[in-house]
């Protein structure tokens, strides 16, 4: 399995300004330090292995969009259709092979506006002779499309869209297979209800556990979340809050922090923590800080098992 | 865990040894729950907790110590920490905890600021030892 992020940020979409991208030219100007370089190769070479990760890459600004690659299925699975399934759209009408029937499986934690803001945009849903399967544990799913896909705020009614589009109602705690992948999904505190999946295939288990308050409140309450991302390869976790911001001033917004994806991921045994669902006002500088304190709290707090962090930005690719 | 109790007057201080985490932050927070029932409601107002023996907290037990802070902002009162060893305040750090309590180097420090009584009756008691 390969898991490609195509957004991560959570609440809004954001985009650098014009300030934010002289400041990175400027510290990769600076870095270079009048050295010359002989060709394009070598400033690549300097780019990609030269300079701090936040001057060279951006976390970038789209809103959650997960796909699941699995190269023995030519269909797709994605969590979530936030602003990034535009670009995911893009990479699908530009790959996928002509002739082919395009079948579409997306899984949705939840119906709040930055996890559904891309579907008017995801052209697979144009294409007649398309699939398109989106699977929630709300009720509301059908209804929240079709009013996104409608006047006065968007202009193309939903009846339009060529795909032959299916909504599903998954039932919470009960294994479904979608894609050939064994499906859990697991209620969780967020308002409106959001819900996490864990993704299982080959003895490979992915978990999306985005938009998750999880509270020391009553610990028996955090059973079901460390059974959900139990010896998970990979836990994509909502880390959007300092946790001192997450239990105090932004108590019940329905996020969690990277202390907390580190304290359940150790008691879970899973081998991967990703940071996901970006607060938006942060810039590269403050994700990578945070990233690089979330491996140092990692190390101090390890007791039995070493769990490895990452910070997922768009773009990124991780192979299981 | 340890946890031990000595009042100064107005103050409580919790001197706090071993490791804080999932297995034992809710005895940790039962301790602090009991100050509030049976010294924040009658005299007390501030709360002073040692973490000089204390080697490492883990989110569960940073928790039980906003309990006792909202409890004491609400009544006026402070809480302080003291003396955490590196490790610790680098989780305070990371968790943004420290923008939350004032961390102050020892106990001495930390009684002047908040409690000038409770400073007088902890600097008598030592000079008796």
């Amino acid at each position: 399995m390969q898991i490609k992020f195509w957004g991560t940020r959570g609440s809004l979409p954001t985009s650098q300004d014009s300030p934010q991208l002289q400041k990175k030219l400027h510290a990769a100007l600076k870095a270079a330090n009048e050295q010359t370089f002989k060709d394009d190769d070598s400033i690549w070479e300097f780019i990609n292995n030269k300079l701090p990760f936040p001057v060279s890459h951006t976390w970038g600004g789209n809103t959650s969009c997960v796909q699941i690659i699995d190269e023995e299925r030519s269909d797709y699975l994605i969590c979530d259709v936030g602003s990034g399934a535009r670009e995911l759209a893009g990479d699908i009408m530009q790959t996928h092979a002509k002739g082919e029937k395009m079948i579409c499986h997306i899984l949705l934690s939840h119906l709040h506006w930055d996890h559904i803001m891309g579907f008017p945009f995801f052209t697979p849903a144009y294409i007649p002779g398309s699939e398109i399967h989106l699977y929630a544990c709300h009720e509301e799913l059908e209804s929240t499309f079709r009013a996104q896909n409608r006047g006065p705020n968007f202009p193309v009614p939903f009846d339009f869209l060529g795909a032959d589009i299916y909504f599903h109602q998954l039932t919470p705690g009960e294994a479904t297979v979608i894609a050939d992948k064994t499906v859990t999904s697991v209620r969780q505190h967020h308002g409106d209800d959001s819900y996490g999946y864990r993704i299982e295939k080959n003895g490979k288990t992915v978990v999306y556990s985005t938009d998750s308050e999880h509270k020391h409140d009553d610990p028996e309450s955090l059973q079901p979340v460390i059974k959900l991302f139990h010896k998970a390869d990979l836990v994509i976790f909502d880390a959007m809050y300092s946790l001192a911001d997450a239990i105090t001033c932004k108590q019940d917004w329905g996020h969690s922090s990277n202390i907390m994806g580190v304290d359940l991921c150790h008691l879970a045994e899973a081998k991967l923590l990703c940071l996901f669902h970006h607060e938006p006002v942060n810039s590269d500088e403050t994700n990578y800080r945070i990233y690089k304190e979330t491996i140092r709290y990692e190390e101090l707090s390890r007791q039995n098992h070493q769990l490895n962090i990452v910070s997922a930005y768009d773009g990124l690719k991780i192979s299981l | 865990m340890n946890i031990s109790t000595d009042y100064l007057n107005d103050t409580a201080l919790v001197r706090v040894t071993g490791r804080v985490d999932h297995s034992n932050a809710r005895d940790f927070e039962t301790e602090l729950e009991n100050l509030q029932h049976n010294f924040f409601n009658e005299s007390g107002k501030h709360l002073l907790v040692d973490f000089t023996g204390l080697e490492f907290i883990t989110s569960a037990g940073l928790r039980g110590l906003l309990f006792a802070a909202k409890t004491l902002k609400a009544q006026s009162g402070s809480m302080v920490i003291v003396n955490p060893n590196s490790t610790v305040l680098e989780v305070l750090k990371i968790s943004r905890f420290d923008l939350l309590f004032p961390i102050m180097e020892n106990i001495e420090e930390a009684l002047k600021e908040i409690s000038p009584t409770a400073y007088e009756t902890h600097i008598s008691q030592q000079q008796q030892i």
